[in-house]
């Protein structure tokens, strides 16, 4: 028998371990102002498409930020990102489309001069070179000529410091990138046991040239020679440098310069001219889902065929935790791009409750949702903008949607999405990577579209190349991973099972590279992407110390050190992180930084 | 933390590791035993055991190729214990009954961990306080001892310890090769370059391994350690044979502090030899033939352990150095002198002769066990054993010399070969018997080209030859006295010299006639001892055979001559004082003599002061050096640099010789290919080239493009790195990084600059490795180098 006193304390525990658990429940759940967007209020900022800094030749004599390219601005190609590279780096750039029409000036001297090969004439144009390198003016060949003419002019061979051409086409096995040229370490891109063979995109055929003594080779392809006996030395190399003269002249072996893969590669090459260098960067780690959630029951057959249940139910029980479990890991955080519905001619509707649902958990991981602006061919645009206008403005009319995914919206429809009511609020536009096009770049005067780097679901040689080049050049990163393609598989391979795996390992694994950077939600990243175009700087050196002035400075400001055997003891006005060795990011919080180096080696007896 | 300090620390830890062995471990296994001799006797008993112990486990490992920290130390261990349970007051089976009962009780719960740890807390605590005890007492009633033994340590200290935080490289050209033989041993391979006496190295191998303190370290830092032990023998085996307690620091201190001794008998304790470490055997292995021979009861235990203590002295004397067991022989005939009336009587002769025999048995053996398994002998051993059977002939010596003078690394400049061979060759001619080599007529030609030119002289009857050695030796001892012992002008101190020799037989002579038989044998015996050791000293001059050249001589000389000199002044107060029934009037005496010594040395401006002796690398590269081993992952580096780097890092890193170097890229330029598979390559230069063991007429100055223009020295060995060809390497190396560094400007950086010296360091990438071939100007001459002459 219980008695009476016994039994009214058990009654008390059992009711205190009960409100112990539901009280936080229900605040959270009572507190959870899943209607407002917190992003709003914390990113707000004025800087617009005007207060883009685009550098001038005063830069170029007060910073030295001077860069001379041989070539066509707009080619689509390597002068497209050659003028990326200057505009976010604040690099006053000259273009001339042949190398007879530059006459340097001795008192203001560029940086380095880029030369696209197709338009540089070796036969009339190789004596300017060599007086340009003479004068201490640094060459960048964006690509090659062909073998056959490097092979007949020796002069070009001792300037581009190559040895032999060994063989104007030879065929590699992977390419290996070296430590300390950009972040993310040495890499090995080939093909092991076991390995996907889709993730080799590389070209991995190419003139194989033997560089010579006085060359640093930072990229250089593998073969089968290796295990002939041919030294490492010897093999293909892609990217190096050659000292000539008084000036380095750098060399690409193939066309990675290209797209906005080289804005990096270049940025790496500038660091490996000076003593060290700074650079303004984004320090955005993205995570944007586009097409999900998606709020209505669709596709039900596939679905109860592949999962057993609904749509709904696969995105809220099997998609969502495994989305959170990585973004947690990677410490990213996540913008949902939320389509309502993707079919608007079926009779499924959106489910408002689920909307509500899904904002909670939203605001709970502190994540953004936005809209998504795809939508299937069979749909009308406009009905499906008045659609989704009508079901946001009925549950959440008080959420800012802020970000937008462009989907395959064109320019004309992009116009018209963003002028609708449901939409006038965004600014931040969300786009697939396109090789060609800009990664920043006001859509108008308020809108700034940014580019994704990678899709989750794969994760190929070439791609995992490009990730480490733009984050060593921008501090920026984004994953951009379609929920469609959850909602609408095309086979097994697309099953959340399959895909889930694909997105966790190459996640966890392969973007660590972006550790140190902030995981951001696109809203976020817009505010910092715009104080990155806006800001100039200007940095000189005063014995162990590095004085950094930042103009246009708006609350913060990100830039990357990279340094040649230097650390830094200490900072004031900014923060700093070692991102790994010789490479530091910076967050200034004062618009003046003073950086304190030191030696990393340091004599310990003396 | 500075250099100095970081020297200074592992001076002090070389010094506790080295008495760990010899002073510690032996007194607390045969203090009990001996605790009644007298404390110099047991301080070089203590000195004679620790380094036998440790020179014959090492040979037995090594042999055994099972050498190594775990088994040095586990045999070491186990060893002391079972020598200390042995020697030990407890039966021995006893002992270990007990002790298995202690753990088997520990182990069943009858014996709590607390009680145990208690047990041996109190144990370890009851000891120390015995010993401090036993320390104050010892201090209270040695009072000025333990006071002269500080000034004499602080003067040792002096002297020898500045040029320790001075200079910091090795002394001698002649240490790398050790190094190189110490290093091999690391890898069991004792006798890598032939069989050699390997008892100093068997010692430094013991710190190095068990301790773990670096042999480049023990090197630099190890002769004064070895400096101030043979100091403290020569003290200990003087007291032991005196009758006044403080003559022997009168000869202590004036071999110490006063400036009269030539550079040359001192000069070698700034280097870590075998030679000047075999000298501490020396007079404890005569001081215990003394012991035996006085000891009334030959079967006697004491008796025998002072036997045994001479076979083990005179057995590592050989161990060590040949060179130690001559002066040490000769001692050995001055006993036999001395003592002649009770070493021929069965009951001694028989035992003496076979302890030496067994000494040179037990030190002979490894290097039979080694040369029986094949392994060859080392030049300078084979030069030793010729002179000993007497096929020293001058062809061989000269032959020998230039064989070793292509080994880069085995060349010795300042060990036998050298020297003896101009000594032998011109025999006929005193006045220049010991210059440097290379500078008589046929010197520096090789055996064969000297073969063609010698003519042997006549030789005349043997009376003739005896009369006119005879006559020439008091001449030739002047001579070699006034060149190497008391070179300058010091007439007091050179009779002093000839003073002792004549008076010590006079001295013995009269406590014979007083029945002191025991002191005056010890007095005649050193005279005898020096009358032998004159003749060694001024053979070359006198014209007989010379076994060992006087500029090696003269170390000894000096050695001995303060301890005949203490010993004199002992027996001239003995003379006067001796006779009381009481001895303090005599140690009265010996103590006011002291401070009257001290104060005329002082004022008559005869204090040494403390020497600035020269290394052989520069302060510079040692501090690099040092910090590259701190800074790095073994294996991880590379150092480019003339040769000593070699040896120092071989246990660490990788080295590339400078030479080779630069005579890789001659010519080829560009189109050569120099890799070095590293991640660090580090390239030390000299700005102001030293004077490795060779001056130049323009000795001191610095790298230039003069220099870098001079062809690449050919040739090979250590010359390379010689008088002008250093200048010549290392102006073209300046050059070369200069060039490099402006090809490379972020990979190759400096890394540590003095005024003299610059250490460059190239960081590069394991899988793609900087082709170190350049053109850096001065190596794509047209004509080959050498040609053109």
């Amino acid at each position: 028998m219980v008695s009476r006193r016994n039994f009214f304390t058990i009654t008390l525990i059992m009711l205190v371990v009960f409100f112990m658990f539901q009280i936080p429940e229900v605040a959270k759940d009572r507190w959870n102002y899943y209607d407002v967007n917190k992003y709003e209020e914390q990113t707000k900022t004025e800087l617009d498409q005007r207060s883009v800094y685009r550098a001038r030749t005063v830069d170029a004599d007060l910073n030295g930020r001077y860069i001379v390219y041989i070539g066509y601005r707009s080619d689509g190609g390597v002068g497209n990102v050659v003028k990326q590279w200057c505009l976010y780096t604040k690099r006053y750039l000259e273009v001339f489309r042949s190398v007879k029409f530059y006459q340097p000036d001795e008192n203001r001297l560029p940086e380095a001069l880029l030369i696209d090969s197709s338009y540089f004439d070796v036969d009339t144009e190789m004596d300017k070179l060599m007086e340009f390198v003479d004068l201490g003016i640094s060459l960048v060949f964006c690509n090659l000529p062909a073998p056959e003419v490097i092979d007949g002019n020796n002069k070009l061979k001792r300037l581009l410091g190559i040895h032999t051409v060994m063989s104007k086409s030879a065929k590699t096995e992977g390419i290996r990138l070296m430590d300390g040229f950009l972040l993310g370490g040495q890499k090995e891109y080939k093909l092991e046991e076991g390995v996907d063979e889709k993730r080799q995109d590389f070209l991995l055929e190419m003139p194989w040239y033997w560089v010579s003594s006085g060359t640093r080779t930072y990229m250089a392809a593998r073969m089968e020679a290796e295990l002939n006996g041919l030294k490492n030395e010897a093999l293909p190399a892609i990217i190096w440098r050659n000292g000539a003269g008084n000036a380095q002249v750098f060399a690409v072996n193939g066309d990675y310069l290209s797209d906005n893969t080289g804005i990096g590669i270049l940025e790496a090459m500038m660091a490996e001219l000076k003593d060290y260098d700074i650079y303004p960067v984004v320090n955005a780690k993205n995570l944007v889902v586009v097409n999900f959630p998606i709020l209505a029951s669709e596709n039900e057959a596939e679905m109860m065929k592949r999962y057993s249940q609904p749509l709904k139910a696969v995105c809220r029980d099997v998609v969502w935790p495994g989305l959170i479990a990585v973004a947690q890991k990677n410490s990213m955080k996540m913008t949902c791009m939320i389509a309502p519905q993707t079919n608007y001619v079926d009779s499924e509707e959106p489910e408002e409750e689920l909307l509500v649902y899904y904002m909670k958990l939203i605001r709970e991981q502190s994540a953004e949702a936005g809209a998504s602006g795809s939508y299937r061919e069979d749909v009308d645009l406009r009905q499906k903008l008045l659609s989704d206008t009508s079901f946001y403005q009925d549950v959440i009319e008080n959420y800012a949607l802020l970000s937008l995914y462009q989907g395959n919206l064109s320019e004309g429809e992009l116009t018209g999405a963003l002028s609708s009511d449901a939409f006038s609020d965004v600014r931040a536009v969300c786009t697939d990577f396109e090789e060609h096009k800009d990664l920043f770049s006001y859509f108008d005067s308020n809108v700034l579209m940014q580019s994704s780097i990678n899709n989750g679901f794969t994760h190929t040689f070439r791609e995992d190349f490009r990730l480490n080049s733009v984050a060593s050049a921008l501090g920026y990163s984004g994953i951009l991973l379609d929920g469609d393609t959850v909602a609408w598989p095309r086979g097994k391979e697309e099953t959340w099972e399959k895909l889930s795996e694909k997105f966790a390992s190459y996640t966890n694994t392969y973007w660590n590279v972006c550790d140190k950077f902030d995981g951001t939600t696109l809203a976020e990243s817009d505010a910092r992407v715009r104080r990155f175009l806006a800001l100039n700087y200007s940095q000189k050196r005063e014995a162990d110390n590095i004085r950094l002035n930042i103009s246009n400075f708006d609350k913060e400001a990100w830039f990357i050190l990279r340094t040649h055997g230097e650390e830094i003891t200490e900072a004031w006005g900014a923060t700093f992180e070692k991102l790994e060795e010789d490479a530091y990011l910076i967050g200034a919080t004062e618009s003046e930084v003073v950086l304190k180096m030191e030696k990393t080696s340091r004599i310990r007896f003396d | 933390m500075s250099m100095e300090v970081f020297t200074v620390l592992r001076f002090l830890e070389s010094l506790f590791a080295y008495l760990v062995i010899t002073f510690f471990m032996p007194a607390m296994l045969l203090y009990p035993k001996i605790k009644k001799m007298r404390f110099s006797v047991r301080f070089m008993t203590y000195q004679i055991t620790g380094n036998f112990f440790v020179m014959n486990l090492v040979y037995l490992l090594q042999l055994l190729r099972i050498s190594n920290r775990f088994t040095l130390t586990v045999f070491t261990l186990v060893l002391f214990w079972t020598a200390y349970i042995l020697l030990g007051r407890r039966h021995p089976v006893r002992a270990v009954k007990e002790a298995v009962h202690t753990f088997e009780k520990l182990a069943g719960g009858q014996l709590g961990v607390r009680l145990f740890l208690r047990h041996i807390r109190m144990t370890v605590t009851d000891a120390a306080r015995r010993f401090f005890r036993a320390f104050g007492r010892r201090i209270r009633t040695s009072f000025f001892d333990v006071l002269l033994v500080m000034a004499l340590t602080v003067i040792l200290l002096y002297v020898y310890g500045i040029n320790l935080v001075r200079n910091f490289g090795f002394g001698m050209s002649d240490i790398p090769v050790h190094h190189y033989w110490i290093n091999y041993m690391v890898k069991n391979e004792i006798f890598v370059a032939g069989i050699y006496p390997m008892g100093f190295h068997c010692i430094i191998y013991y710190l190095r391994t068990v301790f773990g303190i670096p042999t480049y370290v023990l090197l630099r830092v190890f002769w004064l350690v070895q400096t101030i032990v043979i100091h403290d023998i020569l003290l200990a085996f003087v007291k032991s044979c005196c009758r006044s307690k403080y003559a022997g620091y009168i000869g202590l201190f004036l071999y110490t502090a006063a400036s009269f001794f030539g550079v040359h008998t001192f000069m070698r304790y700034y280097s870590s030899l075998p030679q000047e470490f075999g000298m501490i055997f020396i007079l404890p292995s005569i001081w215990f033939l003394y012991a035996f021979l006085e000891q009334k009861e030959k079967k006697s235990k004491e008796s025998l352990w002072y036997l045994a203590c001479f076979a083990m002295s005179f057995a590592m004397t050989i161990a060590v150095h040949f060179y130690n067991t001559m002066i040490a022989g000769l001692f050995c005939l001055g006993v036999a002198v001395g003592y002649a009336f009770r070493l021929f009587r069965k009951a001694a002769f028989g035992k003496v002769m076979l302890a030496g025999i067994i000494s040179v048995f037990v030190a002979v053996l490894p290097m039979g066990i080694a040369f029986a398994m094949g392994t060859p002998l080392q030049g300078s051993l084979g030069w030793g054993l010729n002179v000993i059977t007497g096929k020293n002939n001058r062809q061989e010596v000269q032959i020998e010399k230039s064989t070793e003078s292509e080994d880069i690394q085995n060349t010795e400049f300042s060990e036998s070969s050298g020297t003896e061979s101009a000594a032998g060759i011109r025999g006929d001619e005193p006045s220049g018997a010991d210059s440097a080599p290379g500078s008589g007529d046929i010197s520096g030609a090789n055996g064969q080209r000297y073969e063609a030119v010698y003519t042997p002289p006549r030789k005349d009857p043997l009376p003739v030859r005896m009369m006119r050695i005879v006559k020439r030796l008091p001449g030739a001892l002047w001579d070699a006295m006034c060149t190497y012992l008391i070179p300058d002008d010091y007439p007091l101190f050179r009779l002093a010299v000839f003073a002792v020799i004549l008076l010590l037989p006079v001295l013995a002579v009269l406590f014979f006639a007083c029945r002191q038989t025991d002191y005056a044998a010890r007095l005649m015996s050193t005279a005898a001892f020096l009358a032998l050791m004159s003749v060694l000293f001024c053979a070359s001059r006198a014209g007989l055979p010379s076994l060992m050249d006087a500029i090696r001589a003269c170390i000894f000389f000096a050695y001995v001559i303060v301890m005949a000199w203490s010993l004199c002044i002992d027996a001239i107060l003995s003379v006067f004082f001796g006779w009381f029934q009481k001895k303090w009037p005599l140690h009265l005496a010996s103590l006011l003599l002291v401070p009257f010594v001290c104060i005329y040395t002082g004022m008559s401006g005869l204090l040494k002061g403390a020497p600035d002796y020269p290394a052989l690398q520069t302060n510079a590269a040692i501090t690099c050096f040092t910090n590259i081993l701190h800074d790095n992952d073994d294996f991880a580096w590379t150092i480019c640099s003339a040769n000593d780097e070699l040896r120092m890092g071989e246990d660490y890193g990788y080295h590339y010789e400078l030479h080779t170097f630069l005579k890789e890229m001659e010519h080829s330029g560009a189109y050569g290919s120099i890799t070095i598979p590293t991640p660090r390559v580090y390239f030390f230069i000299e700005k102001i080239p030293i004077d490795y063991s060779v001056p130049y007429e323009n000795s001191g100055q610095r790298v230039s493009k003069d220099g870098a223009r001079r062809p690449l020295p050919s040739g090979s060995g250590i010359t390379m790195y010689q008088g002008e060809n250093r200048w010549i390497e290392m102006s073209r190396m300046y050059y070369w990084a200069r060039s490099f560094m402006r090809m490379y400007p972020n990979e190759m950086q400096v890394y540590y600059e003095t005024d003299d010296f610059v250490c460059y360091v190239l960081e590069q990438e394991m899988y793609s490795l900087f082709n170190l071939a350049i053109d850096y100007g001065y190596n794509l001459s047209r004509e080959p180098i050498g040609t053109d002459e």
